[in-house]
């Protein structure tokens, strides 16, 4: 799963604390997700795109294999 | 009301804190036990029930990540743990060079241990290595998520 966390947080001026801080999950947490190390579930997807406004398919889309798969 | 904070980070940074106050204080007293032959059995009775409280309320303050990386680690650092104490166990029924410098250094260690003292021993090994493989498991999670 591929994500545009680290450009939405660019474009706002956030540090990954304060994106933690804002989704009450750990630094560690936020930097494994935007990394892509880590799916976070429907609930904290839904929470990220609630935090920054977006739909959930403008911050989070499918990989190229998982795409190709498809 | 709670008397915990409403951030769930907070709520996890004091759980954490009171967990390493309380496991420092029952190394402390078991160290005191064994060094000064005081009776600490029910005070580290105590602690050990506030740890296990906190412990439950450490794990429902943990994010989504933190709690895959307890899954992970529980799972694979409890097998590898078994897994040693099953090649020690293993190690055993073997008779000969080099199985016998293992075999006689541990016999050398309980040698002369009276049968409960090697059976609790022998008891302890089975966790102390479990916990010993969580925490190896736990750090190669989160160093592959760093």
């Amino acid at each position: 799963m591929r994500n545009r966390l680290k450009v939405l947080r660019a474009e706002r001026n956030w540090s990954q604390a304060d994106l933690a801080e804002k989704l009450d999950v750990s630094r560690q947490s936020v930097n494994a997700i935007e990394t892509g190390k880590y799916d976070p579930s429907l609930p904290l997807a839904f929470k990220i795109a609630a935090i920054f406004a977006l739909p959930i398919e403008q911050i989070f889309s499918a990989d190229e294999a998982a795409q190709a798969a498809e | 009301m709670s008397v915990l904070p409403t951030s769930q980070n907070k709520r996890r940074a004091l759980v954490r804190n009171l967990m390493i106050v309380i496991g420092t204080a029952m190394l402390a007293l078991t160290v005191a036990g064994r060094t000064m032959e005081i009776a600490v059995h029910w005070p580290l009775l105590a602690l050990l029930l506030i740890f296990s409280a906190l412990a439950i309320l450490q794990f429902e303050t943990l994010d989504e990540v933190a709690k895959q990386g307890q899954y992970v680690a529980w799972y694979w650092g409890s097998l590898l743990g078994i897994v040693v104490v099953l090649a020690i166990q293993l190690l055993f029924s073997f008779t000969g060079q080099p199985f016998s410098i293992v075999q006689d250094a541990l016999t050398r260690w309980f040698g002369d241990a009276d049968p409960m003292t090697s059976f609790l021993s022998g008891m302890m090994l089975t966790p102390v290595l479990m916990v010993v493989g969580f925490f190896v498991c736990w750090g190669v999670f989160w160093l592959r998520r760093r």
